[in-house]
């Protein structure tokens, strides 16, 4: 179902007004359009891995430990997993890639918070 | 006439409608994350709006922060584009409220077509035909037994909110389909929080062929000819064409006047799109879409009718001016959808751009915000480009759209250009023979 929303006029009144200052403040220092911050993606490369045996990251995207926000994680510290378990998701760019163990082991350490960001080749789980 | 229209979205879609904006003298606003501050729709807009973080749930699914913005900069309506909020009935009618106008249907049509089986029942009660199934949502397995007996196997169980592919499975036969009733009615629960699952008639390797049409306030309907979007992965389009390579003249004449009649009896006032499914000679309604789709420019081309242009204007009020006779499709169109992923294993490709050259030449259209040194964020989509060609046959045009894939230049992450590539000098898509599982079987031979 589409989700429902609640039109709160105060809090679009507020915002209108916090906007408002915004566009005066930048208009002053001369700005036409607004920048909150510098985002740099970068070209895919390597993080030093600092983790030998680590598997990393296969693709630029944000994790998430469990199949959905509040559910039980898919792996945790000490647990023994067998080759091809589902260790986390990525989703990158709309689409959701289960990151699979390409070992059976123990899960030694997990290196990455839950819809935390990743680069490229950065490390995720240690397994042994 | 509007004198400023707000744009909802972003990338190509959002730049598509700046686009025609501008043609039309209508000042702009866009809407952007943080990640977005530097890209084309952003830069091209009249004004411009920061909504929130990247995340799409903190930006353009936000429309909080949306409506600040257009009533801060005293727009006088909302463009929704594509996706995103584009078929919220929700966000149209708080547009409503805020007095704007949302160019596109009203918040009742959107509610409607957005219910999957009360769009049927209504398409079948005005003369289309639909794919046989449940007329309700399934109470019991009993229930699901007794219609998948009546309809025949194989069936498919879908979820009546679905969407991204979530809680849906192919029965091939009744021993399955106990397992599979109460595995998709748990995973529908788990994902969009009812219990709502219907079952069709599952058809083997169909085509998808949808039609184009235009409805204004008064009452006047107008088709502008289908389009054919069989080739697909995971139900997403990959090229579409119009006209379809198969189908006959007659063929095309009896559904695109059934459809158009269908949508005047239901008074649809707006773009819009009926997406059925083809076999077997026969044509079985699926779902309609209310917003301007990602392949209209297909049509625009062989009709010379800008779509988006006749959008605006049906929602500022005004009739359409040209009459079915005077729609004359002439020619071949085919677009291809750019992604950043991985053209072997999908995976997505996000980054920054280093190089940049799009091509050109007679009968080519590039719909892109792509530049040398942009950002392709990793939250959003993966469509960065649509490589849209005309010409006067369909052997002319593949040849043109292959000459122009190998022109194009996109530097610094992967696309799936060499798979288009591939997919345009096989034997299947040369002759047409093509259906909407077509890709997927031919990759797998691939691997």
């Amino acid at each position: 179902m589409v989700k429902k929303y609640n039109v709160d006029k105060d809090i679009i009144q507020k915002l209108t007004k916090a906007v408002k200052e915004l566009t005066n403040t930048l208009k002053k220092n001369n700005l036409k359009k607004n920048t909150f911050e510098k985002v740099e993606i970068n070209q895919p490369k390597r993080v030093k891995v600092d983790y030998p045996g680590a598997l990393v990251s296969p693709m630029v995207g944000t994790v998430y430990l469990s199949p959905e926000p509040g559910k039980k994680t898919y792996v945790k510290k000490g647990q023994l997993i067998k080759k091809g378990d589902t260790l986390l998701i990525i989703e990158a760019m709309k689409t959701f890639n289960p990151i699979k163990a390409p070992k059976s082991g123990k899960i030694i350490k997990i290196l990455v918070n839950d819809s935390e960001s990743v680069e490229y080749g950065q490390p995720l789980i240690v397994i042994k | 006439m509007f004198k400023k229209i707000l744009i909802a979205n972003r990338g190509e879609i959002a730049l598509r409608v700046v686009r025609t904006c501008r043609d039309l003298g209508i000042k702009t606003v866009a809407v952007y994350s943080t990640i977005d501050s530097e890209s084309m729709h952003v830069r091209l807009a009249d004004e411009a709006v920061c909504i929130g973080e990247p995340s799409i749930k903190k930006s353009y699914l936000n429309p909080v922060p949306i409506l600040a913005a257009a009533e801060i900069t005293n727009a006088d309506a909302v463009h929704p584009g594509a996706g995103f909020l584009s078929e919220n009935p929700d966000f149209a009618s708080m547009v409503a409220k805020h007095k704007m106008t949302f160019i596109g249907p009203t918040s009742e049509q959107i509610k409607m077509f957005g219910d999957k089986l009360l769009a049927k029942k209504l398409m079948k009660k005005n003369g289309l035909t639909v794919i046989p199934g449940s007329e309700r949502y399934l109470k019991n397995i009993e229930e699901a037994k007794s219609i998948a007996k009546k309809i025949g196997y194989p069936v498919i169980l879908k979820a009546g909110s679905g969407g991204g592919g979530k809680g849906i499975r192919v029965i091939k036969n009744e021993k399955n389909l106990i397992p599979s009733y109460s595995l998709v009615k748990q995973e529908v629960q788990n994902s969009f929080g009812n219990e709502n699952i219907y079952l069709e008639k599952f058809f083997e390797n169909p085509k998808h062929i949808e039609i184009q049409i235009i409805g204004d306030k008064k009452g006047k309907v107008v088709h502008l000819g289908e389009r054919d979007c069989s080739i697909q992965r995971n139900r997403q389009k990959i090229i579409e064409e119009t006209p379809s390579p198969i189908l006959s003249e007659k063929e095309r004449n009896y559904i695109c006047n059934l459809v158009a009649k269908t949508i005047k009896k239901i008074r649809y006032e707006s773009l819009g799109t009926v997406e059925m499914l083809y076999k077997n000679g026969k044509f079985y309604f699926m779902e309609m879409n209310t917003r301007v789709q990602i392949e209209h420019t297909i049509t625009e081309r062989v009709t010379g009718v800008d779509l988006v242009k006749q959008q605006i204007k049906i929602a500022a009020g005004q009739d359409i001016k040209f009459d079915q006779k005077d729609i004359k499709n002439g020619g071949h169109s085919i677009q291809c959808r750019i992604n950043a992923e991985d053209p072997l294993t999908f995976i997505p490709s996000p980054g920054r751009i280093q190089e940049y050259h799009a091509p050109g030449g007679p009968g080519v259209r590039i719909d892109s915000a792509l530049y040398a040194g942009c950002i392709v964020p990793h939250q959003y989509d993966n469509l960065i480009s649509k490589v849209i060609i005309y010409s006067r046959n369909r052997n002319e045009a593949i040849l043109r759209l292959k000459r122009c894939l190998i022109e194009y230049v996109i530097n610094g992450i992967k696309t799936n250009i060499p798979l288009h590539l591939k997919i345009l000098n096989n034997e299947d898509y040369i002759s047409g023979n093509y259906h909407i599982n077509w890709l997927e079987q031919f990759l797998s031979i691939q691997n």
